[in-house]
Formats: structure tokens, sequence, C-alpha cells
């Protein structure tokens, strides 16, 4: 999946949907919600509390992607918003993508004290490379696994309004 | 020795991640099969460095066959979607 405007066929996209919820199933309790479909803009959302069962909730991961339908009925990535919610250590990370200012799709990253997941943005924009759905599970597992929060100082600020063909 | 349900067997997995070596024997199998799982897709896992994998429980649920998929999803076809 790419920014660079890809899109994928409804087939391709449920079966992305179905694939991601049999992969992120083994981390925790998981909940999809899929909306939107008939209305052109839709919205795939993962939620995973872990370790799940009956054991008390550590981390809760929030994955959503929302796709556009394009004229030919295909569905085009158009922002994503992955995020991590260290319960115990009340620190959030997340990886965005969406426009900001006059850019429009910006991968960026938030990090920083939290009490619940986030629906807003951020008070600090961050540095981050685009990346896929798994590649931040990944991230955000490795988190959980090593029983560290983030290091939010290794991320840089985002400077937004940069030229870029300097 | 007593036996023990599938239930509880699954109240004794109390730990958020195992080291393969744990898994190996919870699963009766070597710890060279478990990495073979592992590296094949089979069995999820983080690795956090060069040698050190950990699993996550729900993954070792389903390896041990204690715990069938559950993965509910909600499907809302007409709802409205904000860009």
């Amino acid at each position: 999946m790419s920014s660079d405007g890809v899109p994928l066929a409804e087939g391709q996209l449920r079966r992305r949907r179905d694939r991601l919820g049999d992969f992120l199933d083994a981390w925790g309790d998981l909940t999809i919600d899929d909306a939107g479909e008939s209305a052109g803009r839709r919205r795939l959302e993962f939620v995973l509390h872990a370790p799940g069962h009956d054991l008390a909730d550590e981390i809760v991961v929030r994955y959503r992607e929302y796709y556009r339908r394009t004229r030919v009925g295909d569905w085009l990535l158009a922002k994503y918003a992955y995020e991590y919610l260290d319960i115990a250590r009340k620190r959030r990370l997340a990886f965005h993508m969406h426009p900001i200012s006059s850019r429009p799709l910006m991968p960026h990253a938030h990090c920083e004290d939290a009490d619940g997941l986030a629906d807003d943005e951020g008070r600090h924009h961050l540095r981050a490379v685009e990346l896929d759905l798994r590649e931040a599970h990944e991230t955000f597992m490795r988190l959980y696994a090593s029983e560290a929060g983030p290091d939010c100082d290794s991320y840089l600020p985002l400077v937004v309004n940069r030229a870029i063909d300097d | 020795m007593a036996v023990v349900s599938p239930r509880e067997a699954v109240e004794l997995l109390n730990k958020a991640f195992y080291t393969p070596g744990e898994v190996a024997a919870l699963a009766s199998v070597s710890s060279s099969t478990i990495l073979n799982y592992i590296h094949d897709g089979r069995l999820a896992a983080v690795k956090l460095s060069e040698r050190t994998y950990r699993i996550p429980r729900k993954a070792v649920v389903r390896l041990l066959g204690l715990e069938a998929p559950s993965i509910v999803v909600t499907q809302r076809p007409d709802a409205a979607i904000d860009l």
C-alpha cells in the first residue's frame, strides 16, 4: 500500500481486511469495524486489547485506514492513523498520514503522555516515514515485548513548510 | 496427574509473552521447531534482537489448540465516514 496512489479492487481490500484480522488476532482480543462501503468513503478499523482473554489490558492498539472509492470502483488509501497506548505508563505513540497545511499526505508521528487513545491530533507533529500497518504493528509490539515505553525524545519535530526542492 | 481442562490451561498462561523455549516445553516440541514456526510465519512473534524472540500469549493459546480464532467483524456499509 502506498500514498503513490495504487488503488485496491474490492476483493483485494476485503482480503487485506481478513488477512490483517487473522494476523492481528494472534496478539490479543481483536475487533474489526468495516464502515462506509456503500457511501464511497470507507474506514477499516482494527482494535486490539492485549494480552487479552481475562487478563487486564496492558496495551490497546488501534489501526484505522481510510479509503476513497475511485471512479472505476476501486479503493484508494486516503489517510491512516495507527495508535499505540501503553496503559501502565500512560504513553501514546501514533503514526499518522493525512494532509497537513498545504501538504496533501504527510506521514508523521505523535509521542506523548496520554490517558487514553486519542481521536485528535497531538500537541506536536514529529518526523516519521510512511508505514504499512504491519510495520507499525511490529514497532508497537517490539515496544510492548521489551517492557519499555516509547522514547519520545528520539523523534525529531516535523517541519511542514520546509521547501523540499532545495 | 491432574487433568487440566482447556479453559484451565488457558488461565495458566498468565504472561503477555513467552520465549521460544517456554513455548517448546508447553507444546512438547523442540525449540528449533518453534523457531521454524516463527520463520515460516506459522507462529506470531516479535524479534527483539538477532537471537531473541517473544511470542504473544494468544499465539501460544492458538498453537496449543486451546482456543479457536474469534475475530469479531462488524460491517456497517451505510455508515458516514469523514475524510
